[in-house]
C-alpha cells in the first residue's frame, strides 16, 4: 500500500478588475461608485486578498452619456477548497450620488467567478456582464412617497438576491449593465479527479 | 460514485410578450442521481426590463449530484409566469433542457410553449381576465407520453448559462466525446 500524499484542497486565483458600467440612457445620477463583496459556501476559504471593497466616484459627464462609466476596479484574490460546490461570487451594490452629495441605490449586480478560462482568441479579453437590477417598491404610494423624499429602496440584505428561494415575490427593474473582466488560475483540482476540461 | 457540479444562472427571458415575469424552475434527474449539495428547484423574482422587452433573472445555480448510473440524466424544467398589476399571475411558458453531457461552460437556449387558447371567450380571458390556460399535470413538461390534443402556442426563450464539472467518471469507464 503506498502512502502517497495526495493534496485534499484545491486553490483558486482571480485577478481581474470591474471594468465599468454602462447606462443606456445614461446614469439617473452623477456620480457612480460600486461596493463589491465576494461570497461562497461553507467550503471555501478566503487565502489571500480582500473580501469587501469600495470604487471611487465615476462620471461619464464630459463625455457622451452613453459611454461606459469606467471604475477599472482590481479584484485579486484567491481561495482555497475541497469541493465546486459553493463557487464564489462577487455581489456588487452600485450607487449613485448627486451632486448634492445624496447617495441612493443605483442596483444590484452578481456573477459567479469564472470557472473556466475561456476557448477565445488571445485578442479578446475575457468579459463577463452582468445586468444591475434594481428593486422596485410594491404599491404607488410608496412610488410616490419615494419621489418625493428623494430616497430609493434598498435591499436590507442583498444577499437574499443569490438564494434560490428566498428572492420569491420580490420585483426587481433592470437597467445597465456591469462589465468584468476575470481570469482563473487553478491548482490541485485535477488530483482530485475533477474533470475541468473535455 | 461520479458526481457532476452544475455552477451558473439562469440569465434572462427574452422574446416574451408579457413585461413582468417571473420563473420557476427545477432540475430533475432519475432514480441512480442523487443530491449531496444545493437546491434542486427554486423561484426567481419579478422582473422586468425599463427599455428593452426582455427580463434579467440571474438567478445563481449551484448543485452537487452524484450518480451511480448514465439513465436519468438531469434536466433543467422551466416554467415562466406572467405577473400583472393586479399581482394575479399565469405561465406564459414551458420548457425544460437537458443538463450537456459535457464538462465546460455552456450557453443554453429553452425554447418555451404555453397552451393555446381554446376559443375567442378564452383569448379575451388571456388578454384581459389575468390568464390564459395552464398545464394541470406539469410532468407533461419532460415526457412525451400524453401530449396528444394538447394545443400550444410559441412563446419566448430562456436563456441559460452553465458551467459543469464532472468527476471520477473515467473511473467507470464513461467517455464524453
Amino acid at each position: 500500500m503506498d502512502t502517497k500524499t495526495t493534496a485534499s484542497y484545491f486553490s483558486l486565483c482571480i485577478t481581474g478588475q470591474i471594468v465599468s458600467a454602462t447606462f443606456p440612457l445614461g446614469p439617473d445620477k452623477e456620480y457612480v461608485f460600486c461596493r463589491y463583496e465576494l461570497l461562497a459556501g461553507p467550503d471555501w476559504q478566503l487565502a489571500s486578498g480582500p473580501q469587501h471593497g469600495l470604487t471611487q466616484l465615476a462620471t461619464n459627464k464630459q463625455r457622451h452619456f452613453n459611454d461606459p462609466i469606467v471604475f477599472n476596479m482590481p479584484i485579486e484574490v484567491t481561495y482555497k477548497s475541497t469541493s465546486p460546490f459553493g463557487w464564489p461570487q462577487i455581489l456588487v451594490s452600485v450607487f449613485g450620488r448627486s451632486g448634492l452629495g445624496r447617495e441612493t441605490l443605483l442596483g444590484y449586480a452578481h456573477i459567479h467567478l469564472p470557472v473556466f478560462g475561456s476557448h477565445r482568441p488571445a485578442e479578446v479579453p475575457p468579459t463577463q456582464i452582468a445586468p444591475i437590477l434594481m428593486p422596485k417598491l410594491p404599491s404607488m404610494l410608496a412610488d410616490l412617497t419615494s419621489w418625493i423624499l428623494r430616497r430609493e429602496p434598498e435591499l436590507k440584505d442583498p444577499k437574499v438576491l443569490l438564494d434560490n428561494l428566498k428572492c420569491k415575490g420580490l420585483s426587481m427593474e433592470s437597467y445597465g449593465s456591469l462589465e468584468f473582466q476575470m481570469h482563473t488560475v487553478m491548482r490541485g483540482a485535477r488530483k482530485l479527479g475533477y474533470h475541468w476540461h473535455v | 460514485m461520479a458526481e457532476v457540479h452544475i455552477i451558473g444562472q439562469i440569465l434572462k427571458a427574452v422574446d416574451f410578450a408579457e413585461p413582468h415575469l417571473y420563473c420557476k424552475w427545477s432540475v430533475q434527474s432519475g432514480n441512480a442521481w442523487r443530491l449531496v449539495q444545493g437546491e434542486v428547484q427554486g423561484q426567481t423574482h419579478v422582473s422586468s426590463h425599463r427599455l428593452e422587452n426582455s427580463s434579467d433573472f440571474a438567478q445563481p445555480l449551484d448543485i452537487h449530484l452524484s450518480t451511480a448510473a448514465v439513465q436519468g440524466w438531469p434536466r433543467l424544467l422551466v416554467e415562466v409566469f406572467a405577473v400583472n398589476i393586479l399581482q394575479q399571475s399565469w405561465p406564459v411558458g414551458y420548457g425544460f433542457a437537458h443538463i450537456p453531457a459535457s464538462p465546460g461552460g455552456h450557453r443554453l437556449e429553452i425554447n418555451t410553449w404555453k397552451v393555446a387558447p381554446c376559443g375567442w371567450w378564452e383569448s379575451v380571458r388571456e388578454r384581459f381576465g389575468g390568464g390564459g390556460a395552464a398545464l394541470s399535470k406539469t410532468d407533461l413538461l419532460y415526457s412525451g407520453v400524453e401530449r396528444y390534443k394538447l394545443q400550444t402556442r410559441s412563446s419566448g426563450k430562456i436563456i441559460v448559462d452553465l458551467n459543469l464539472i464532472f468527476r471520477k467518471f473515467e473511473d467507470y469507464g464513461v467517455e464524453f466525446k
